[in-house]
């Protein structure tokens, strides 16, 4: 049995704890243990990078420490934001003897060696279990149901370090989603912004990108959009609510919410009425739902 | 961020010092900027900008500090990395933007988009308290303080319904030692 470290990350816990519930129905049933790094803290998102370069360096580093201390190798963190922020410090810490002197001075006692390798869920799905190993454990195809794959922003942006994926044209999430029965759709806007923590404070500045990104989903006939990222959902997910009467909604749901369907985890009938568009109608049309 | 963060090494605003110190404190060499204009082509925040992100690596060069830390643009980029990662020549644009951002707070220059440092300011002080974010208590600050208060009353009330904003903080176990790693920061910089 595979075990890595996770960190779920603050939005796991609040508005996206159905992620949570699925990623851990979902690798329960691929049979690796999730081992959630104790006292992990929050990773500073955008409010320390944006403002005290050695506080969004700090921040991850604390948790950082913590996952050497327990003696993990990789650490899954599921959002996309947590992801790029937990990688990129890493990566510069491990990269720069003086800036990682400075950074373990201001968490110590805690001290971070430069050990952790920082994954996100894709490239764990794909290049740690496997697209054949994913197959293998297949119960109920996905009927063809037609789907855009929407990776966002940090996902595979993670500048000096290589990505997992092609950075301006991911594949891993079509393959996965091909490989379980469903049938994703090439689209424009699988890379473009969702506006991020921004869409909280000056929706009026972010407005456009959701509206162009559901725009785009609808223009090639999907019936649901998939992400990894809890960002990237809430942000569509209530830019489509609020709007309904623009007639653009599609419903956005967790790559594990479909895999949970085609793998034959129990997700419960409310799992799907935790998003604002409620997948459910279209879940019930190709059968995947009682 | 108050007073006793303002100015110490960052009295230069203007001039070849500007362009060194931003080359310097960023790590990004933005001398090596063509201008393609890629960057400012693909940044999905261009229309809101009043200087776009090509035009902020030229002004980074010429040394124009005081237009750059009172521009709109750095409260309004979204740090999509899109501009960053197709730079031909390999300068971390959305970076100099978090650098310019940290030297306006620093010198104490307003914000042009005063909630969204406010906005910051009250997600920081929730992780130095609680170690995690308490996202109940960081709406509510936020909408009071913002003067936004009944604007998305309706959207937190559904979230709330939908269960998606837990009611209780999660407090991590060393929050001491959180609370010490923010302590040494602000040291830092007061020192
Ligand atoms: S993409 Fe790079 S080289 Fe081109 S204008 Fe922008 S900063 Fe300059
Ligand atoms: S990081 Fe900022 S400047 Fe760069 S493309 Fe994104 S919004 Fe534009």
């Amino acid at each position: 049995m595979k075990r890595i470290g996770y960190y779920p990350g603050c939005a796991l816990l609040s508005s996206a704890k159905d992620y949570n519930v699925s990623i851990h129905a979902v690798f329960e049933r691929l049979g690796v243990v999730l081992e959630e790094v104790e006292d992990w803290i929050c990773c500073g998102a955008s409010s320390a990078h944006a403002t005290d370069d050695l506080l969004a360096l700090a921040l991850p580093a604390r948790t950082l420490a913590l996952t050497e201390q327990a003696g993990l190798s990789a650490l899954l963190a599921p959002c996309s934001a947590c992801f790029s922020r937990l990688l990129l410090a890493s990566e510069r810490m491990k990269g720069d003897e003086d800036l990682s002197r400075r950074v373990n001075g201001v968490i110590d006692p805690l001290h971070y060696r430069g050990t952790v390798e920082v994954k996100n869920i894709l490239d764990v799905l794909v290049n740690e279990i496997g697209i054949s190993e994913i197959s293998d454990h297949l119960v109920r195809g996905l009927d063809g149901i037609r789907v855009v794959a929407y990776y966002g922003c940090w996902l595979t942006r993670t500048m000096r370090v290589p990505s997992f994926d092609d950075c301006e044209d991911p594949r891993s999430m079509d393959r996965i989603l091909a490989a379980v029965g469903a049938e994703p759709l090439p689209w424009s806007a699988k890379m473009d912004c969702c506006g991020g923590s921004l869409g909280l404070m000056e929706e009026g500045l972010t407005q456009g990108l959701c509206r162009n990104i559901l725009r785009a989903a609808r223009d090639v006939g999907a019936e649901a959009m998939v992400t990894t990222c809890p960002l990237c959902q809430a942000n569509v997910d209530i830019f489509a609510y609020k709007h309904k009467d623009e007639d653009i909604s599609v419903p956005i749901m967790y790559l594990t919410d479909l895999l949970g369907i085609a793998l034959g985890c129990h997700l419960k009938g409310s799992h799907w009425r935790k998003k604002f568009i409620d997948p459910s109608g279209v879940l019930k049309r190709h059968a995947l739902l009682s | 961020m108050g007073k006793a963060r303002t100015i110490r090494t960052d009295k230069v605003i203007q001039g070849a010092g500007f362009a060194h110190r931003i080359k310097e404190k960023s790590g990004e060499d933005v001398f090596r900027c063509y201008q393609c204009l890629k960057c400012s082509t693909g940044c999905p925040m261009a229309e809101a900008m009043d200087i776009l992100p090509s035009q902020v690596i030229r002004m980074a060069q010429l040394g124009r500090g005081e237009e750059l830390l009172r521009s709109e643009t750095i409260w309004v980029c979204v740090s999509c990395y899109t501009c960053s990662i197709r730079c031909p020549n390999d300068i971390h644009i959305a970076h100099v933007m978090d650098t310019l951002r940290e030297l306006a707070l620093k010198q104490g220059i307003p914000p042009k988009r005063g909630r969204v440092i406010l906005f910051h300011q009250l997600f920081l002080a929730s992780i130095r308290e609680y170690g995690r974010v308490y996202e109940a208590k960081l709406l509510a600050k936020y909408e009071a303080k913002s003067g936004e208060l009944m604007k998305n009353a309706r959207l937190g009330l559904a979230m709330f319904r939908k269960g998606k904003i837990a009611l209780l903080p999660h407090k991590v176990a060393d929050i001491k030692g959180v609370r010490e790693t923010f302590a040494r920061l602000k040291e830092g910089d007061e020192g």
